[in-house]
Protein backbone atom coordinates (compact mmCIF):
# COMPACT_ATOMS: atom_id res chain seq x y z
CA UNK A 1 0.00 0.00 0.00
CA UNK A 2 1.29 3.46 -0.89
CA UNK A 3 2.18 5.74 1.99
CA UNK A 4 -0.49 8.48 1.44
CA UNK A 5 -3.17 5.81 1.28
CA UNK A 6 -1.94 4.28 4.55
CA UNK A 7 -1.81 7.74 6.09
CA UNK A 8 -5.44 8.40 5.12
CA UNK A 9 -6.63 5.04 6.43
CA UNK A 10 -4.90 5.81 9.72
CA UNK A 11 -6.73 9.15 9.94
CA UNK A 12 -10.10 7.56 9.20
CA UNK A 13 -9.46 5.09 12.04
CA UNK A 14 -10.03 7.98 14.48
CA UNK A 15 -13.76 7.35 13.90
CA UNK A 16 -15.67 4.45 15.50
CA UNK A 17 -15.88 1.16 13.52
CA UNK A 18 -19.64 1.32 12.89
CA UNK A 19 -19.35 4.89 11.61
CA UNK A 20 -16.41 3.85 9.37
CA UNK A 21 -18.46 1.03 7.85
CA UNK A 22 -20.96 3.60 6.60
CA UNK A 23 -18.88 6.72 5.91
CA UNK A 24 -15.23 5.52 5.97
CA UNK A 25 -14.75 5.24 2.19
CA UNK A 26 -16.43 8.61 1.58
CA UNK A 27 -14.33 10.35 4.23
CA UNK A 28 -11.20 8.74 2.76
CA UNK A 29 -12.13 10.14 -0.68
CA UNK A 30 -12.77 13.59 0.80
CA UNK A 31 -9.42 13.58 2.60
CA UNK A 32 -7.75 12.59 -0.67
CA UNK A 33 -9.49 15.45 -2.51
CA UNK A 34 -8.77 17.98 0.24
CA UNK A 35 -5.07 17.13 0.39
CA UNK A 36 -4.57 17.22 -3.39
CA UNK A 37 -1.43 15.10 -3.11
CA UNK A 38 0.06 17.08 -0.21
CA UNK A 39 0.95 15.52 3.14
CA UNK A 40 -1.55 16.28 5.91
CA UNK A 41 -0.44 19.03 8.26
CA UNK A 42 -0.49 18.61 12.02
CA UNK A 43 -3.53 20.89 12.19
CA UNK A 44 -5.33 18.83 9.58
CA UNK A 45 -4.61 15.62 11.53
CA UNK A 46 -5.74 17.25 14.80
CA UNK A 47 -9.00 18.35 13.17
CA UNK A 48 -9.77 14.78 11.99
CA UNK A 49 -8.78 13.35 15.36
CA UNK A 50 -11.04 15.83 17.18
CA UNK A 51 -14.00 15.00 14.92
CA UNK A 52 -13.33 11.26 15.35
CA UNK A 53 -13.22 11.54 19.14
CA UNK A 54 -16.42 13.59 19.11
CA UNK A 55 -18.10 10.86 17.04
CA UNK A 56 -16.80 8.15 19.37
CA UNK A 57 -18.07 9.98 22.45
CA UNK A 58 -21.47 10.50 20.80
CA UNK A 59 -21.71 6.85 19.79
CA UNK A 60 -20.76 5.64 23.27
CA UNK A 61 -23.37 7.92 24.85
CA UNK A 62 -20.80 10.11 26.60
CA UNK A 63 -22.14 13.21 24.83
CA UNK A 64 -25.25 14.11 22.85
CA UNK A 65 -28.60 12.35 22.80
CA UNK A 66 -28.25 10.07 19.78
CA UNK A 67 -27.14 6.97 21.74
CA UNK A 68 -29.79 4.67 23.23
CA UNK A 69 -30.94 5.13 26.84
CA UNK A 70 -29.28 1.81 27.65
CA UNK A 71 -25.94 2.89 26.16
CA UNK A 72 -26.02 6.29 27.89
CA UNK A 73 -26.85 4.72 31.24
CA UNK A 74 -24.10 2.15 30.95
CA UNK A 75 -21.57 4.76 29.83
CA UNK A 76 -22.62 6.99 32.74
CA UNK A 77 -22.13 4.00 35.04
CA UNK A 78 -18.66 3.34 33.61
CA UNK A 79 -17.66 6.97 34.17
CA UNK A 80 -18.82 6.65 37.79
CA UNK A 81 -16.80 3.44 38.26
CA UNK A 82 -13.72 5.22 36.86
CA UNK A 83 -14.34 8.19 39.14
CA UNK A 84 -14.81 5.83 42.09
CA UNK A 85 -11.48 4.13 41.32
CA UNK A 86 -9.73 7.53 41.18
CA UNK A 87 -11.46 8.46 44.44
CA UNK A 88 -10.16 5.30 46.13
CA UNK A 89 -6.59 6.21 45.08
CA UNK A 90 -7.06 9.70 46.58
CA UNK A 91 -8.64 8.19 49.71
CA UNK A 92 -5.67 5.84 50.23
CA UNK A 93 -3.25 8.76 49.82
CA UNK A 94 -5.33 10.79 52.29
CA UNK A 95 -5.32 7.92 54.82
CA UNK A 96 -1.53 7.62 54.54
CA UNK A 97 -0.85 11.37 54.92
CA UNK A 98 -3.20 11.80 57.91
CA UNK A 99 -2.65 8.45 59.65
CA UNK A 100 -1.53 10.11 62.93
CA UNK A 101 -3.77 13.19 62.90
CA UNK A 102 -7.29 12.27 61.77
CA UNK A 103 -10.01 11.66 64.41
CA UNK A 104 -11.45 8.16 64.92
CA UNK A 105 -15.06 9.39 64.41
CA UNK A 106 -14.22 10.65 60.92
CA UNK A 107 -12.48 7.38 60.03
CA UNK A 108 -15.57 5.43 61.12
CA UNK A 109 -17.99 7.57 59.07
CA UNK A 110 -15.80 7.51 55.95
CA UNK A 111 -15.23 3.75 56.25
CA UNK A 112 -19.01 3.13 56.40
CA UNK A 113 -19.60 5.36 53.35
CA UNK A 114 -16.74 3.69 51.45
CA UNK A 115 -18.24 0.27 52.33
CA UNK A 116 -21.66 1.36 51.05
CA UNK A 117 -20.17 2.65 47.77
CA UNK A 118 -18.05 -0.46 47.27
CA UNK A 119 -21.06 -2.66 48.02
CA UNK A 120 -23.08 -0.78 45.39
CA UNK A 121 -20.30 -1.22 42.80
CA UNK A 122 -20.01 -4.97 43.51
CA UNK A 123 -23.80 -5.47 43.51
CA UNK A 124 -24.06 -3.57 40.20
CA UNK A 125 -21.36 -5.78 38.66
CA UNK A 126 -22.95 -8.99 39.98
CA UNK A 127 -26.45 -8.08 38.74
CA UNK A 128 -25.09 -7.14 35.27
CA UNK A 129 -23.06 -10.37 34.95
CA UNK A 130 -25.82 -12.69 33.54
CA UNK A 131 -26.74 -10.21 30.75
CA UNK A 132 -23.03 -9.62 30.01
CA UNK A 133 -22.36 -13.36 29.94
CA UNK A 134 -25.28 -13.92 27.55
CA UNK A 135 -23.93 -11.16 25.27
CA UNK A 136 -20.45 -12.71 25.31
CA UNK A 137 -21.88 -16.13 24.37
CA UNK A 138 -23.92 -14.62 21.53
CA UNK A 139 -20.93 -12.71 20.11
CA UNK A 140 -19.97 -14.55 16.94
CA UNK A 141 -17.45 -11.92 15.79
CA UNK A 142 -15.13 -12.69 18.72
CA UNK A 143 -14.81 -8.96 19.48
CA UNK A 144 -15.65 -9.42 23.17
CA UNK A 145 -13.22 -12.31 23.56
CA UNK A 146 -10.46 -10.26 21.88
CA UNK A 147 -11.15 -7.24 24.10
CA UNK A 148 -11.16 -9.39 27.25
CA UNK A 149 -7.91 -11.15 26.21
CA UNK A 150 -6.30 -7.73 25.57
CA UNK A 151 -7.48 -6.44 28.95
CA UNK A 152 -6.31 -9.60 30.73
CA UNK A 153 -2.86 -9.29 29.12
CA UNK A 154 -2.64 -5.60 30.09
CA UNK A 155 -3.68 -6.51 33.65
CA UNK A 156 -1.03 -9.24 33.83
CA UNK A 157 1.67 -6.79 32.70
CA UNK A 158 0.47 -4.10 35.15
CA UNK A 159 0.25 -6.68 37.97
CA UNK A 160 3.76 -7.91 37.26
CA UNK A 161 5.09 -4.34 37.24
CA UNK A 162 3.28 -3.66 40.53
CA UNK A 163 4.74 -6.78 42.20
CA UNK A 164 8.25 -5.89 41.01
CA UNK A 165 7.80 -2.31 42.25
CA UNK A 166 6.55 -3.42 45.68
CA UNK A 167 9.36 -5.97 45.99
CA UNK A 168 11.90 -3.29 45.09
CA UNK A 169 10.35 -0.74 47.47
CA UNK A 170 10.39 -3.22 50.35
CA UNK A 171 14.01 -4.10 49.71
CA UNK A 172 14.96 -0.41 49.99
CA UNK A 173 15.15 1.56 53.21
CA UNK A 174 13.57 5.03 53.23
CA UNK A 175 16.99 6.63 52.70
CA UNK A 176 17.91 4.19 49.91
CA UNK A 177 14.55 4.97 48.24
CA UNK A 178 15.43 8.66 48.41
CA UNK A 179 18.84 7.90 46.89
CA UNK A 180 17.22 5.87 44.07
CA UNK A 181 15.64 9.21 43.10
CA UNK A 182 14.49 9.42 39.50
CA UNK A 183 14.82 5.67 38.91
CA UNK A 184 12.31 4.91 41.66
CA UNK A 185 10.08 7.78 40.52
CA UNK A 186 10.17 6.52 36.93
CA UNK A 187 9.28 2.98 38.05
CA UNK A 188 6.26 4.33 39.96
CA UNK A 189 5.22 6.43 36.92
CA UNK A 190 5.56 3.48 34.51
CA UNK A 191 3.52 1.25 36.85
CA UNK A 192 0.83 3.95 37.12
CA UNK A 193 0.67 4.20 33.30
CA UNK A 194 0.39 0.40 32.98
CA UNK A 195 -2.43 0.34 35.56
CA UNK A 196 -4.18 3.13 33.64
CA UNK A 197 -3.78 1.20 30.35
CA UNK A 198 -5.18 -1.95 31.98
CA UNK A 199 -8.19 0.00 33.27
CA UNK A 200 -8.71 1.56 29.84
CA UNK A 201 -8.60 -1.93 28.27
CA UNK A 202 -11.22 -3.21 30.74
CA UNK A 203 -13.37 -0.18 29.98
CA UNK A 204 -13.04 -1.00 26.27
CA UNK A 205 -13.98 -4.63 26.99
CA UNK A 206 -16.97 -3.51 29.06
CA UNK A 207 -18.12 -1.18 26.27
CA UNK A 208 -17.71 -4.01 23.79
CA UNK A 209 -20.02 -6.15 25.97
CA UNK A 210 -22.49 -3.30 26.52
CA UNK A 211 -22.87 -2.67 22.79
CA UNK A 212 -24.06 -6.26 22.40
CA UNK A 213 -25.90 -6.60 25.70
CA UNK A 214 -29.68 -6.38 26.00
CA UNK A 215 -30.27 -4.99 29.48
CA UNK A 216 -33.82 -5.01 30.76
CA UNK A 217 -35.44 -1.78 31.94
CA UNK A 218 -35.45 -3.10 35.51
CA UNK A 219 -31.71 -3.86 35.37
CA UNK A 220 -30.99 -0.36 34.00
CA UNK A 221 -33.11 1.16 36.77
CA UNK A 222 -31.24 -0.81 39.42
CA UNK A 223 -27.82 0.09 37.93
CA UNK A 224 -28.82 3.78 37.83
CA UNK A 225 -29.91 3.74 41.47
CA UNK A 226 -26.71 1.99 42.55
CA UNK A 227 -24.67 4.53 40.57
CA UNK A 228 -26.45 7.38 42.34
CA UNK A 229 -25.65 5.71 45.70
CA UNK A 230 -21.95 5.60 44.76
CA UNK A 231 -21.97 9.28 43.73
CA UNK A 232 -23.80 10.26 46.93
CA UNK A 233 -21.29 8.35 49.09
CA UNK A 234 -18.36 9.99 47.25
CA UNK A 235 -19.81 13.47 47.79
CA UNK A 236 -20.48 12.75 51.48
CA UNK A 237 -16.91 11.47 51.98
CA UNK A 238 -15.50 14.56 50.27
CA UNK A 239 -17.61 16.86 52.46
CA UNK A 240 -16.46 14.99 55.61
CA UNK A 241 -12.83 15.21 54.47
CA UNK A 242 -13.00 18.92 53.63
CA UNK A 243 -14.80 19.78 56.89
CA UNK A 244 -12.20 17.95 58.94
CA UNK A 245 -9.36 19.47 56.94
CA UNK A 246 -10.68 23.02 57.39
CA UNK A 247 -11.26 22.52 61.14
CA UNK A 248 -7.84 20.93 61.64
CA UNK A 249 -6.02 24.06 60.45
CA UNK A 250 -4.99 22.69 57.08
CA UNK A 251 -2.44 20.08 58.12
CA UNK A 252 -0.47 18.35 55.42
CA UNK A 253 -0.10 21.56 53.38
CA UNK A 254 0.28 21.16 49.65
CA UNK A 255 0.09 17.35 49.78
CA UNK A 256 -3.42 17.40 51.26
CA UNK A 257 -4.49 20.23 48.96
CA UNK A 258 -3.58 18.05 45.96
CA UNK A 259 -5.36 15.01 47.43
CA UNK A 260 -8.55 16.95 48.22
CA UNK A 261 -8.50 18.52 44.73
CA UNK A 262 -8.15 15.02 43.29
CA UNK A 263 -11.21 13.90 45.31
CA UNK A 264 -13.23 16.90 44.11
CA UNK A 265 -12.19 16.19 40.49
CA UNK A 266 -13.34 12.56 40.91
CA UNK A 267 -16.65 13.85 42.37
CA UNK A 268 -17.17 16.14 39.37
CA UNK A 269 -16.48 13.25 36.97
CA UNK A 270 -18.95 11.09 38.92
CA UNK A 271 -21.61 13.83 38.78
CA UNK A 272 -21.07 14.05 35.02
CA UNK A 273 -21.52 10.27 34.82
CA UNK A 274 -24.73 10.56 36.86
CA UNK A 275 -26.01 13.19 34.42
CA UNK A 276 -25.78 10.59 31.61
CA UNK A 277 -27.96 8.04 33.41
CA UNK A 278 -31.21 7.64 31.49
CA UNK A 279 -33.90 5.17 32.28
CA UNK A 280 -36.67 4.51 29.81
CA UNK B 1 -12.33 42.28 12.34
CA UNK B 2 -13.34 38.79 13.44
CA UNK B 3 -16.99 37.57 13.32
CA UNK B 4 -18.41 36.40 16.65
CA UNK B 5 -18.80 32.76 15.53
CA UNK B 6 -19.01 30.77 12.36
CA UNK B 7 -22.47 29.43 11.45
CA UNK B 8 -23.32 25.84 12.39
CA UNK B 9 -21.76 23.37 9.88
CA UNK B 10 -25.15 21.64 9.56
CA UNK B 11 -26.79 24.88 8.43
CA UNK B 12 -23.99 25.50 5.92
CA UNK B 13 -24.40 21.99 4.49
CA UNK B 14 -28.19 22.35 4.18
CA UNK B 15 -27.73 25.73 2.50
CA UNK B 16 -25.22 24.28 0.05
CA UNK B 17 -27.45 21.29 -0.77
CA UNK B 18 -30.38 23.64 -1.39
CA UNK B 19 -28.50 24.51 -4.59
CA UNK B 20 -28.45 20.86 -5.72
CA UNK B 21 -26.89 17.51 -4.78
CA UNK B 22 -23.16 17.51 -4.00
CA UNK B 23 -20.49 15.12 -2.71
CA UNK B 24 -18.14 15.94 0.19
CA UNK B 25 -15.43 17.86 -1.66
CA UNK B 26 -17.94 19.86 -3.75
CA UNK B 27 -19.78 20.74 -0.51
CA UNK B 28 -16.57 21.95 1.15
CA UNK B 29 -15.67 24.09 -1.89
CA UNK B 30 -19.18 25.55 -2.18
CA UNK B 31 -19.36 26.39 1.54
CA UNK B 32 -15.97 28.09 1.37
CA UNK B 33 -17.15 30.10 -1.61
CA UNK B 34 -20.46 31.37 -0.20
CA UNK B 35 -19.66 31.52 3.56
CA UNK B 36 -15.87 31.84 3.65
CA UNK B 37 -15.82 28.94 6.15
CA UNK B 38 -13.32 26.13 5.70
CA UNK B 39 -14.85 22.93 7.01
CA UNK B 40 -12.32 20.15 7.64
CA UNK B 41 -13.18 16.65 6.34
CA UNK B 42 -13.86 15.36 9.87
CA UNK B 43 -16.18 18.24 10.76
CA UNK B 44 -17.97 17.97 7.42
CA UNK B 45 -18.60 14.23 7.63
CA UNK B 46 -19.51 14.42 11.34
CA UNK B 47 -22.23 16.92 10.38
CA UNK B 48 -23.28 14.89 7.31
CA UNK B 49 -23.79 11.75 9.42
CA UNK B 50 -25.90 13.62 11.98
CA UNK B 51 -28.01 15.26 9.24
CA UNK B 52 -28.60 11.88 7.61
CA UNK B 53 -29.54 10.38 11.01
CA UNK B 54 -32.15 13.12 11.41
CA UNK B 55 -33.48 12.51 7.90
CA UNK B 56 -32.60 16.03 6.71
CA UNK B 57 -30.37 14.84 3.86
CA UNK B 58 -30.08 11.57 1.95
CA UNK B 59 -27.38 9.91 -0.17
CA UNK B 60 -27.89 9.32 -3.87
CA UNK B 61 -27.02 6.00 -5.47
CA UNK B 62 -23.44 6.11 -6.70
CA UNK B 63 -20.72 3.61 -7.51
CA UNK B 64 -17.85 5.91 -6.65
CA UNK B 65 -16.48 6.61 -3.14
CA UNK B 66 -17.58 10.23 -3.71
CA UNK B 67 -21.25 9.78 -2.90
CA UNK B 68 -23.46 12.83 -3.48
CA UNK B 69 -26.14 13.93 -0.99
CA UNK B 70 -29.36 15.84 -1.50
CA UNK B 71 -31.79 17.75 0.71
CA UNK B 72 -34.93 15.90 1.82
CA UNK B 73 -38.33 17.59 2.26
CA UNK B 74 -37.72 17.65 6.03
CA UNK B 75 -34.29 19.21 5.40
CA UNK B 76 -35.78 21.91 3.17
CA UNK B 77 -38.37 22.69 5.84
CA UNK B 78 -35.72 22.87 8.60
CA UNK B 79 -33.57 25.12 6.41
CA UNK B 80 -36.54 27.43 5.72
CA UNK B 81 -37.20 27.80 9.46
CA UNK B 82 -33.51 28.45 10.20
CA UNK B 83 -33.23 31.01 7.40
CA UNK B 84 -36.38 32.81 8.62
CA UNK B 85 -34.95 32.94 12.14
CA UNK B 86 -31.58 34.23 10.89
CA UNK B 87 -33.38 36.82 8.78
CA UNK B 88 -35.29 38.11 11.83
CA UNK B 89 -32.02 38.41 13.78
CA UNK B 90 -30.22 40.07 10.85
CA UNK B 91 -33.08 42.55 10.28
CA UNK B 92 -33.23 43.44 13.98
CA UNK B 93 -29.47 43.95 14.10
CA UNK B 94 -29.48 45.98 10.89
CA UNK B 95 -32.35 48.23 11.97
CA UNK B 96 -30.78 48.87 15.39
CA UNK B 97 -27.47 49.73 13.74
CA UNK B 98 -29.23 51.89 11.17
CA UNK B 99 -27.90 49.76 8.32
CA UNK B 100 -30.06 49.75 5.20
CA UNK B 101 -29.96 47.74 2.01
CA UNK B 102 -30.70 44.21 3.30
CA UNK B 103 -32.28 42.14 0.57
CA UNK B 104 -36.07 41.67 1.02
Amino acid sequence: MKSPERDRRRLVRAFPPRWRDRYGAELDALIEDALEGRRPTLRFRASILRAGLAERSRESGLTGTSASASMRTTTGGMVIVWAWTAFIVAGCAFAKVTEHTRPVSMVGAVTVLAGVAMGAVVLGAVRATPAAWAAARRDCSGAIARAVRRAAAATAVAGLAFVVLVAWAQALSASAREAAGWRYGSAVAVTAVLVFVAMACWTGAAMSVVRRMSASASLLRLESRLAVVVVGAMLAMTVATVLWWVRANPVGGMQLAVIVSWMVAADLAACFGASRLRVA
Amino acid sequence: MVALRSPDPSLLILTSLAGGPKHGHALAKDIEAFAGAKLGPGTLYGAISRLEDRGLIEPLEHDDRRRPYRLTAAGASTLSESVAELRRIAETGASRLGVTGLAP
